[in-house]
């Protein structure tokens, strides 16, 4: 059988993984699937942070290889969502100084397992992945930390795993924020996509 | 779990003329792997046919029939040739009719099959309001007939639902000698 492929949230301390086939991605505060609970909020000063979801490919099947792993978005969410990039909203993908951006989430696949629990203050605040003493690990200690996930287009998709893998794997995972400022705009946003690409031979 | 839909497949002729397909024309079984090895001496594409789409899926493959046209490289002798297919997955955000189920683009507010849509009910009126006071700085939903008198909220009545569709596309991707063809398994239109 040719490859079958899904996209997979990971949650909780263990980072336990749940498909987003099916359901709706949505930003938050709070660590785990939450429906409608705990939404973004925008602040009276400052940023807000939505928990930061970590995301991967999981690919079954029968293939010789496969590299080349890259994510890239439908461009426009800061616009589409009224974050105002202008003083600092926008939607954020963790990247890292050299080599593949994605994070290694399994020992055995990825010779480490660097996944970090979301955390902050449920219902309000998320810490930011690239705050010094609270945010993300594998992120906060680097040069550039995050960039706006406007600029992953499909002309210029992030890498997030070279691989190769030549059996049943789980990619590398993309950690994704959302932070607000007082001047975004309140209210249900506009569906967006996510789109994972990747080379099989 | 998406999987990708087949509208055309490879045949890889090999230099004594012996054919490699992607599925077993007999059984629709897949049986390549976009590389290979050894030399070849032509790739052709070909559309999949309704009865070959048939054997693909009930060897638990997708595909469906199409009428793409049939593309044929030669490679000749000591020419290098990479080749290889780039699958592409999307969540895809969808609507979902709590009435009739059916499945709708998100830009839609209304089932285009039932025309049910959200709701907002008010108590005080005993009926269904049309244009609702949306006051996002109070995170309020308000009757704008009571709003004269006594200000009320309104109650949602939430018919459409959200969902992320898997939308899985693939193409293939053959460099013979430094020339880069990309081959669509569909049809722009």
């Amino acid at each position: 059988m040719a490859e079958t492929a899904t996209i997979y949230r990971l949650y909780g301390s263990s980072g336990a993984k749940q498909s987003l086939a099916g359901i709706v991605g949505r930003f938050c505060t709070q660590d785990g699937i939450p429906g409608l609970n705990n939404p973004c909020k925008i602040p009276a000063s400052g940023v807000y942070h939505s928990f930061w979801v970590t995301d991967c490919l999981g690919i079954t099947g029968d293939f010789n290889q496969v590299r080349d792993i890259y994510i890239h978005g439908d461009e426009g969410f800061a616009e589409d969502w009224g974050l105002d990039s202008a003083n600092g909203g926008g939607l954020f993908v963790g990247v890292k100084d050299t080599g593949d951006n994605g994070l290694p989430i399994d020992v055995t696949l990825h010779g480490s397992n660097e996944y970090a629990q979301a955390g902050g203050t449920v219902g309000t605040d998320g810490y930011a992945i690239d705050n010094v003493s609270n945010g993300h690990p594998a992120y906060r200690s680097l040069t550039t930390k995050k960039v706006d996930f406007d600029t992953c287009s499909a002309d210029a998709p992030l890498r997030i795993d070279s691989g190769p893998y030549t059996d049943d794997f789980y990619s590398k995972a993309w950690v994704l924020q959302l932070w607000t400022v007082p001047t975004s705009t309140y209210g249900a946003k506009s569906p967006k996509t996510v789109i994972a690409t990747y080379n099989i031979f | 779990m998406a999987q990708p839909t087949f509208r055309r497949f490879w045949i890889r002729i090999l230099p004594d003329g012996s054919a490699l397909p992607q599925f077993d024309p007999e059984t629709g079984k897949y049986c390549g792997f976009e590389s290979y090895p050894g030399q070849v001496a032509q790739i052709i594409f070909m559309a999949i046919t309704p009865s070959l789409a048939e054997k693909i899926q009930a060897n638990g493959d997708r595909a469906e029939p199409s009428q793409l046209p049939t593309l044929t490289f030669d490679i000749l002798p000591g020419t290098k040739a990479d080749f290889h297919r780039a699958g592409s997955l999307r969540l895809e955000p969808m609507h979902v009719c709590g009435f009739c189920e059916a499945e709708f683009a998100p830009e839609l507010d209304t089932c285009p099959r039932c025309l049910a849509k959200n709701r907002w009910y008010c108590g005080a009126c005993d009926a269904l309001v049309e244009n609702p006071i949306i006051d996002q700085k109070a995170r309020q939903v308000r009757c704008p007939v009571c709003e004269a008198t006594i200000p009320r909220g309104l109650r949602g009545i939430r018919r459409i639902g959200d969902f992320a569709e898997e939308k899985h596309f693939t193409h293939y991707v053959l460099t013979i000698g430094g020339e880069r063809h990309i081959i669509l398994d569909y049809k722009r239109r």
